[in-house]
């Protein structure tokens, strides 16, 4: 049986029985699957094209009549009987900024040596190898060599057989990785921040310490869910899916290292490092380390020190021996993410107090005060991302972003991607939406939509019933159905950013801090730099600050990862950061059930 | 004085029943008093008055009208409520309606969802162990076995952690006990689905349904 697959136009021979969505995982088409195919959300929908299909009973549950009379199915749950067209979602990639944060590296101490020597011009008549030849000459330079790659020996073979004896030399720690003739081409580096729905990958060039290029594309994990945790019960079911989402990660990035030596016109062996920051599952499936101990308490890691391994044995398209170093983690939830994040602000250096909140599907908070750096991380669930929200979506072309209700002009504004026709509200428009709902009064402080006749009279037109839930519409899709916030996506909302403030709660406790005296509020995680902060305050997912205080650093691990690519002393940091943080633990105190139900308010 | 016994007993029980949906105590505890001081009967001031006031509170919440905060605040005015009645209560009218252990599975430490169930069904008037979080299948069993339960209540907020409920219904399987005691589980991950799949009796989206719920396997583990 073939199922064609639109608008790219690719047609895949797919065996019986097998899921629309289980077909594309297996040939690597990109199609988000917030639940992993369990049947609980709509992310992977697509559009059946000239025929009929049947209509589950998970299709009726979560799709609309108007929908599946134009052909949308759940892709999880459409089986290829028969040859079958489908159109899939629209996908935007440019769907998250990576608005790295890297500060101005003057001068550094490198992670790479990229140094050139002389070996003696007259090598005579001895018959000392040429490899212990250039030891001599590196420890003249105060460089011990302790390993050599292969690659490394033959250039230097053939180099001395060309009667070359100036030679570059470029060494990672005590590894000579590479030996060629000396020339003034930079080599590169490549910073990778793996994230559960993003992969952000920086070029380096670590001659110059400028940031060329940052490359992102979708996780290919994704089709296994939206949220790490469905990853892990993938892995679980059976030993070679674990295989199967650490090929997914690897086939990604070197899809992603393919697009830029190409565009950059560099040869592989060119890129002699690679650093990865992400979160402990991300971490674990990249390197191919179960993770089934992740998946509950007390979320033991297999690793959580710095890992370098050789880019052969990760079968990353590179120099064989190229290092790829994994930053080390906190703990088993708390990842090289939240490490990557602390580096990036410098935050062991700083003598001022500040917080680090990542707002994502796991809130990651880090607070440093008088020196002393606290951890904190709590599950924030997709909401987010808009996902399991009646009207959500990811932010597509057309998913509305940005809302506003202006009450002297009378007139509710909203902003969509790339400014095309609204079909959905993603995440951070449902943040502002009920931040702007709680101000104007249709929502109370509790998160309580006021009966209707309570609502500012100018608004009341907008009230819907949404099956028996109390709904407010902010706009119409082209065919004319309202996109509306119900009031249990106010209450999806209210728990995800209750997760998040519970978190920041806890380390500011255990620092023993008050939101005055924060001097600063950082918004990390590629999701923040498009959130409103005013929404965010006023909804109390940030401690109460002015609003002066709250700064967006973008996707601040990628950043991380970039300093740790560049120079020694971040990469370092990495190291103390893992060790030296106080891992504050929230779930098993006694207070947990008070604090987090105080949380949920939408206000201070 | 003049009024009609059955006006203020009318009045009194919608006081109750409006004290817990109202969300408040004071109020609980004026009805209850009225309650005692006009000679209704304390069975029917629980059961006709509180209970009734908690399905109001369970329509709003299946509303979302209602949320966690307010469920919790429900249950303080019910308690209250019943706090005062207790003493009143016949010895032949037991309020008992079954005994419940109930846990959060191992390898998940999440609580609140579980805590409302069990402070739900308690205020609803089963006994009921709770065994805290990251509970193994022996814990459940011996507990149960102890107290003779009628229902085991699981919960799982994670989708690597739900699967150990088939753990726990195997393993009363193995032991013999699956035909004695009924099995109840909840958490956002977890369905109606799920349940049939890992061998459960019944799911519960919300803690007031698990109440209806459990009564339900109550009477079907009596029949």
């Amino acid at each position: 049986m073939s199922l064609t697959i639109l608008p790219e136009g690719r047609t895949l021979a797919v065996g019986p029985g097998i899921s629309v969505l289980e077909a594309c995982r297996e040939h690597d088409i990109d199609l988000p699957g917030i639940c992993g195919g369990r049947g609980r959300c709509r992310e992977c929908r697509v559009t059946v094209i000239g025929r009929d299909a049947a209509v589950s009973a998970l299709d009726k549950a979560l799709l609309e009549p108007g929908d599946l009379s134009r052909g949308w199915r759940l892709s999880c749950q459409l089986s290829v009987d028969g040859d079958l067209t489908v159109e899939l979602p629209p996908v935007s990639l440019k769907l998250l900024d990576p608005g790295v944060v890297v500060p101005q590296l003057e001068s550094v101490e490198p992670v790479i040596r990229d140094v050139v020597v002389d070996l003696p011009a007259a090598l005579g008549e001895s018959d000392r190898p040429a490899a212990s030849l250039l030891d001599d000459a590196l420890l003249e330079k105060g460089i011990r060599v302790e390993r050599r790659s292969l690659a490394a020996l033959r250039e230097l073979g053939l180099a001395l057989s060309r009667r070359q004896t100036r030679l570059r030399c470029l060494l990672h720690e005590g590894t000579l990785l590479d030996v060629r003739v000396p020339s003034s081409s930079p080599v590169y580096g490549l910073a990778i921040d793996i994230g559960t729905s993003t992969v952000s990958a920086a070029l380096l060039d670590l001659s110059t310490l400028a940031m060329l290029s940052v490359e992102t594309a979708r996780n290919p994990q994704g089709a296994y869910g939206g949220d790490f945790m469905s990853r892990i019960a993938f892995a679980m079911e059976k030993e070679e899916n674990l295989l199967e989402l650490h090929n997914k990660i690897v086939g990604g990035i070197n899809r992603m290292i393919e697009r830029l030596v190409m565009s950059y016109g560099l040869a592989r062996n060119d890129i002699v490092l690679v650093t990865v920051a992400g979160n402990a599952v991300m971490h674990h499936l990249f390197f191919g380390l179960d993770v089934k101990t992740l998946g509950g308490f007390p979320f033991r890691p297999v690793l959580n020190e710095l890992a370098v391994v050789p880019a052969a044995e990760l079968a990353l398209r590179l120099s064989p021996a190229t290092p790829v170093v994994g930053l080390p983690l906190i703990s088993g939830y708390i990842g090289a993410d939240t490490v990557g994040v602390v580096v990036a602000l410098d935050l062991l250096a700083r003598s001022d107090t500040v917080i680090a909140v990542d707002v994502g599907t796991n809130a990651e908070v880090a607070l440093v005060h008088r020196g002393k750096l606290y951890v904190c991380s709590a599950p924030a669930g997709p909401a987010f991302e808009g996902a399991q929200m009646a009207c959500g979506t990811q932010a597509r072309p057309g998913a509305i972003t940005k809302i506003a209700i202006d009450d002297k002009r009378r007139e509710l504004r909203i902003a969509t991607v790339e400014e095309k026709p609204p079909f959905g509200i993603a995440g951070t428009g449902i943040v502002d939406a009920i931040a702007e709902l709680a101000r104007v009064g249709v929502l109370d402080d509790s998160g309580r939509m006021l009966e209707t006749n309570d609502w500012p009279a100018w608004l009341r037109e907008r009230a819907h019933l949404a099956g028996e839930m109390k709904a407010f519409v902010f706009a119409h899709d082209a065919d004319n159905r309202p996109l509306y916030v119900h009031q249990g996506d106010v209450r999806e909302l209210q728990l995800a950013k209750a997760a998040t403030a519970t978190a920041i709660h806890y380390v500011m406790a255990a620092a023993n801090v008050t939101a005055a005296e924060l001097d600063r509020v950082y918004v990390a995680g590629a999701f923040g730099s498009y959130l409103d902060p005013v929404s965010m305050l006023r909804i109390a997912l940030l401690p109460d600050v002015p609003r002066e205080r709250v700064e967006f650093i973008g996707n601040a691990a990628l950043a991380g990862a970039v300093l740790a690519t560049l120079s020694r002393r971040h990469l370092e940091n990495a190291v103390r950061v893992a060790r030296e943080a106080v891992r504050v633990d929230m779930a098993t105190d006694e207070s947990f059930q008070d604090v987090f139900v105080d949380k949920l308010r939408l206000a201070h | 004085m003049n009024a009609p016994a059955v006006d203020e007993r009318g009045i009194v029980l919608a006081g109750l029943a409006d004290s817990v949906w109202k969300l408040d105590p004071a109020m609980a505890t004026e009805f209850a008093n009225r309650a005692i001081a006009i000679g209704i009967d304390a069975y029917d001031a629980i059961n006709d008055g509180l209970a009734k006031g908690m399905m109001v509170v369970s329509g709003k919440f299946d509303r979302r009208e209602y949320f966690v905060p307010e469920l919790l605040r429900a249950a303080k005015a019910m308690n209250t409520g019943i706090d005062i009645l207790k003493p009143y209560l016949r010895v032949d009218a037991t309020t008992h309606k079954g005994t419940v252990v109930i846990a959060t599975v191992k390898g998940d430490i999440h609580q609140i969802g579980k805590n409302l169930v069990a402070l739900m069904l308690r205020t609803a008037g089963f006994t009921v162990h709770d065994l805290g979080v990251n509970c193994p299948a022996e814990k459940y069993l011996a507990k149960a076995k102890e107290e003779n339960a009628d229902i085991i209540g699981m919960s799982a907020l994670m989708t690597t952690t739900m699967l150990y409920m088939e753990t726990v219904t195997q393993t009363l399987q193995q032991e013999g006990m699956r035909d004695r005691i009924r099995v109840m589980i909840g958490g956002a991950p977890v369905s109606e689905t799920f349940a049939k799949k890992v061998g459960a009796d019944a799911y519960a989206s919300h803690a007031a349904m698990a109440v209806e719920v459990a009564k339900e396997l109550v009477a079907s583990r009596v029949a």
